[in-house]
C-alpha cells in the first residue's frame, strides 16, 4: 500500500517552483539559488519526485564547448496534477483555519 | 572493570571509530582524488572530491552524480565551488533508496552488510557494559587472581590486552562497515569483516566473563 505523506515544506516549495514555469526546464543550480536550497538538500527532492514521476529529467542537448552538458527538470503531468492536489489541500487548511471558532479575528 | 580500564574503554569507544572512519574515508577520498587527477589533471579539488564520490553512487544513481558534477561546473568562485561539492557529498555517499529502506536493504546485500556492521557496536555497546556490569556485581573477574598463576601481574597483562584487542575487534566493525557501504558491491567483504568482527568481539567477551 502507497503511503499517502503530505510533502515537507522543501518539497512543496520545490513543487512549486518548478510548477510556476510549468513546461519549462530548470536546472539544479537555478532552484538551489532561487529557494535558497542547499544542493544537500534539493538533489534528494529532485530525486524521490523523479522516482514518483512526478519530474521529468532530460540532459542539455546544447552544452557550450568546455562545459558538460546539465540535468534539466520540469513537472510531468502527474507532477502537475499533485502541485494542483497540494495548492487544494493548502487552500481548504488555510479556510479551516479561518472557520476556527475564536480565529474570526485573524486574517 | 577497574576505572582505569573504564576509562580507557570509554574513551576509545568515543574516539576510535571516529578516527579509524575519518582516516578510511579519507583514504579512499584520497586514492579517488589521484585516480581522477590522472584523468582530469586540471580540475580542482572540489570537482576531484566531487567526482571520486559520484563514481561510488549506484548505478540507477549514476545519471545523479553526473548532474551534480556538471552543476559544479556553474560555481566559479574557490569557496562556492567547495560548498557546493561538500553538500553533495552526503548524497553521493548516500542516495536515497528507490523502494522503501527495508527491501533497498534486503535487495542490496552489501549495503545490507554494511549497515549491519555499522550498526553493531552502538547496538552491541550497551548489551556488552549491562553483561560487564552483571559480571562485576556476581564477581568481577578472578581469573587473573587465580593462584595458579605464578605472576599474577603478567597475568593481568595478558587479560588487559585480551581486552584491548577484542575491543579493538569490537570497534572495527564501524569502520569496516562504512567502507562497506562506501565501496558498494566490489567491497562487501570488508562489511561482512565487520559484521565478523563485532560479533567476535561480543561473543568472545562474554565468554572471557564466563570462564573467568
Amino acid at each position: 500500500m502507497q503511503r499517502r505523506r503530505p510533502p515537507s515544506p522543501q518539497t512543496a516549495a520545490v513543487l512549486l517552483a518548478l510548477s510556476e514555469t510549468s513546461g519549462a526546464w530548470r536546472y539544479g543550480y537555478d532552484l538551489c539559488q532561487e529557494l535558497d536550497l542547499k544542493p544537500g538538500t534539493l538533489y534528494p527532492i529532485l530525486i524521490r519526485l523523479a522516482d514518483r514521476g512526478l519530474l521529468e529529467t532530460a540532459w542539455e542537448t546544447e552544452a557550450p564547448a568546455g562545459r558538460p552538458p546539465r540535468h534539466m527538470y520540469r513537472l510531468t503531468a502527474q507532477g502537475r496534477k499533485s502541485v494542483a492536489e497540494l495548492a487544494a489541500s493548502t487552500r481548504v487548511k488555510a479556510r479551516r483555519i479561518r472557520l476556527e471558532p475564536g480565529m474570526e479575528g485573524a486574517s | 572493570m577497574n576505572n582505569a580500564w573504564t576509562t580507557v574503554t570509554i574513551l576509545a569507544y568515543c574516539f576510535t571509530p571516529s578516527a579509524i572512519t575519518l582516516a578510511v574515508l579519507i583514504s579512499i577520498g584520497w586514492r579517488g582524488i589521484k585516480a581522477g587527477r590522472e584523468v582530469r589533471p586540471d580540475m580542482d579539488l572540489p570537482g576531484l572530491l566531487l567526482a571520486s564520490v559520484t563514481r561510488g553512487m549506484p548505478q540507477e544513481r549514476s545519471e545523479w552524480g553526473t548532474a551534480m558534477r556538471a552543476e559544479l561546473a556553474q560555481f566559479q568562485t574557490w569557496s562556492s565551488r567547495w560548498r557546493f561539492a561538500m553538500s553533495c557529498l552526503p548524497v553521493a555517499m548516500f542516495p536515497p533508496p528507490r523502494e522503501g529502506m527495508l527491501q533497498y536493504l534486503l535487495a542490496r546485500q552489501s549495503s545490507a552488510c554494511g549497515a549491519l556492521a555499522v550498526m553493531l557496536p552502538p547496538l552491541g555497546w550497551p548489551f556488552v557494559l549491562f553483561a560487564a556490569a552483571v559480571f562485576e556485581i556476581i564477581g568481577g573477574s578472578p581469573y587473573t587472581q587465580d593462584s595458579r598463576w605464578s605472576n599474577p601481574a603478567a597475568a593481568m597483562a595478558i587479560w588487559d590486552m585480551v581486552k584491548l584487542l577484542t575491543m579493538g575487534c569490537f570497534l572495527a566493525g564501524l569502520p569496516l562497515g562504512l567502507a562497506g557501504l562506501w565501496r558498494g558491491e566490489s567491497r562487501r567483504w570488508l562489511s561482512i569483516m565487520g559484521i565478523l568482527s563485532t560479533g567476535f568481539s561480543i561473543v568472545w567477551f562474554l565468554l572471557l566473563e564466563v570462564i573467568s
